[in-house]
């Protein structure tokens, strides 16, 4: 067994230096610069840190569903530890997404939690992520891992739309800020715009930086696992 | 070996294993049964009457009940090296996919025919539209469920305890079907017909093709020795 070499990318620490800021920054804006809703008040606020979490959860499991593919077509462990991280980023960024969620619905709405189309797809979306990680946890051999769960993951993500469609069906109540269609339009002051496109932006940044971090991690286990063979063989022999 | 004499010798040999063990059939009936009484146990008599508790009921037990005989069907094949023995055939991949995908879904059938009339009497149901729709329905609905569950199947039997963890892995994935089961059963037993429920039947025609499509294209590597 060959120990990788590579160290771990200067990458991580440098996407740190520019979405620290960017995340104050963001706050900021969401916080204090952005006026008052007229009817909901400030309890607004959270919108913008929902929005920008949301965002990243869907990019997160896309990730997961493009590496997956790519890794059953190549094989690169490389692609594997991507789709690992980001399923991780993913759940992250989903939970995240429903406890401001249930914040908001709590004072908006005066429930925690309601079936609504949208709250019921992120939630079964969590569950499948949590299975995924599950396949990972229980499959052995770093090869058989990675096959398994890429499998699951393209698998999972090609529901999520299915899921979605279904909970729309069965009951709405979502409010709908962005609407797309012929005449794409935000119900929204500019300012409020403004703010949460830079949420998600800073968000994003966030969720690079931390992805970038978790890589070095994996690629870190990896090493270390190699070693730990290594010395283990010297030892029998 | 041509692949339709392939996929016909795996159900063969599916069904000569089942008619041995009754492990795919005859257990998930008893325990859709069982689950039967414990929810009739649980439910207060005026609620047992309420429209729709019939419908959940009668999908809660059949869906949890079919996991039993559904995640069984890869695990089987690990002993012995029988899931390698499979795989060596001369034949594409996808062969012992559908084959195990329709053994399963033959399974799913029987449970369904011995364990619904049960339920039936039990809640004092009438059928209220004809039996065809009941059959198409039910059928479509199997259908689906025998697909993603033959997969999930398949990739819970490469895993330590994955028996422990099909149920985990599966519910999610199950989600629109569970939701079209009910909402068609609905609009049998309102309308007599899908009139009311058209968009289900769309739903879950999709979730059957993408369901029996995907795995059709993607099998290889999920039973790669």
């Amino acid at each position: 067994m060959t120990v990788p070499t590579s160290r771990p990318s200067n990458a991580a620490a440098w996407l740190l230096a520019i979405a620290a800021p960017a995340v104050v920054f963001a706050m900021y804006m969401a916080l204090i610069w952005a006026p008052d809703e007229r009817t909901l008040g400030t309890v607004q606020r959270i919108f913008y840190i929902h929005v920008g979490s949301a965002w990243n959860a869907y990019l997160a499991f896309l990730i997961v569903f493009v590496a997956s593919i790519a890794y059953l077509l190549r094989r690169r462990a490389a692609l594997d530890a991507v789709a690992a991280s980001a399923a991780e980023m993913g759940i992250l960024f989903t939970t995240l997404t429903l406890a401001t969620g249930t914040f908001w619905a709590r004072s908006v709405w005066n429930v925690w939690w309601t079936w609504d189309p949208r709250l019921t797809t992120t939630l079964i979306m969590w569950f499948m992520y949590i299975a995924y990680l599950l396949v990972r946890a229980a499959a052995e051999g770093e090869e058989r891992r990675g096959r398994l769960a890429a499998v699951f993951g393209i698998v999972a993500f090609a529901t999520v739309p299915l899921v979605h469609f279904s909970a729309i069906w069965w009951r709405g109540m979502h409010p709908n800020i962005v609407q797309l269609g012929p005449t794409p339009r935000m119900n929204m002051d500019p300012e409020m715009v403004v703010t949460m496109l830079v949420a998600v932006a800073a968000l994003t940044l966030l969720h690079g930086a931390l992805l970038a971090c978790r890589l070095n991690l994996e690629q870190l286990a990896r090493r270390a696992a190699a070693l730990r063979e290594r010395v283990r063989l010297e030892v029998d022999s | 070996m041509n692949y339709a004499r392939a996929v016909a010798a795996i159900i063969w040999k599916d069904l000569r294993l089942e008619w041995r063990t009754g492990e795919a059939v005859l257990t998930p009936a008893l325990l859709a049964v069982l689950l039967l009484l414990v929810i009739v146990f649980a439910l207060p008599p005026a609620v047992a009457r309420m429209e729709g508790v019939f419908t959940a009921s009668l999908w809660t037990a059949v869906f949890f009940a079919g996991t039993v005989g559904l995640g069984r069907s890869f695990a089987r094949e690990r002993a012995e090296g029988r899931l390698w023995a499979l795989l060596l055939a001369p034949v594409d991949r996808s062969a012992v996919f559908l084959a195990k995908g329709l053994a399963a879904f033959l399974f799913l059938g029987l449970v369904a025919v011995v364990t619904m009339p049960a339920f039936f009497a039990v809640f004092g149901q009438p059928l209220g539209a004809p039996l065809w729709r009941w059959v198409a329905t039910v059928g479509l609905v199997l259908l689906a469920y025998s697909g993603v569950g033959t997969l999930v199947s398949a990739i819970a039997a490469q895993l330590r305890a994955g028996e422990v963890l099909y149920p985990v892995l599966l519910f999610p994935l199950l989600v629109p079907v569970v939701l079209a089961a009910i909402h068609l059963t609905d609009g049998l037993l309102e309308t007599g017909g899908w009139s009311t429920a058209r968009a289900w039947l769309q739903l879950l025609v999709l979730y059957n093709l993408l369901f029996w499509g995907v795995p059709y294209l993607i099998f290889e590597y999920v039973v790669e020795v």
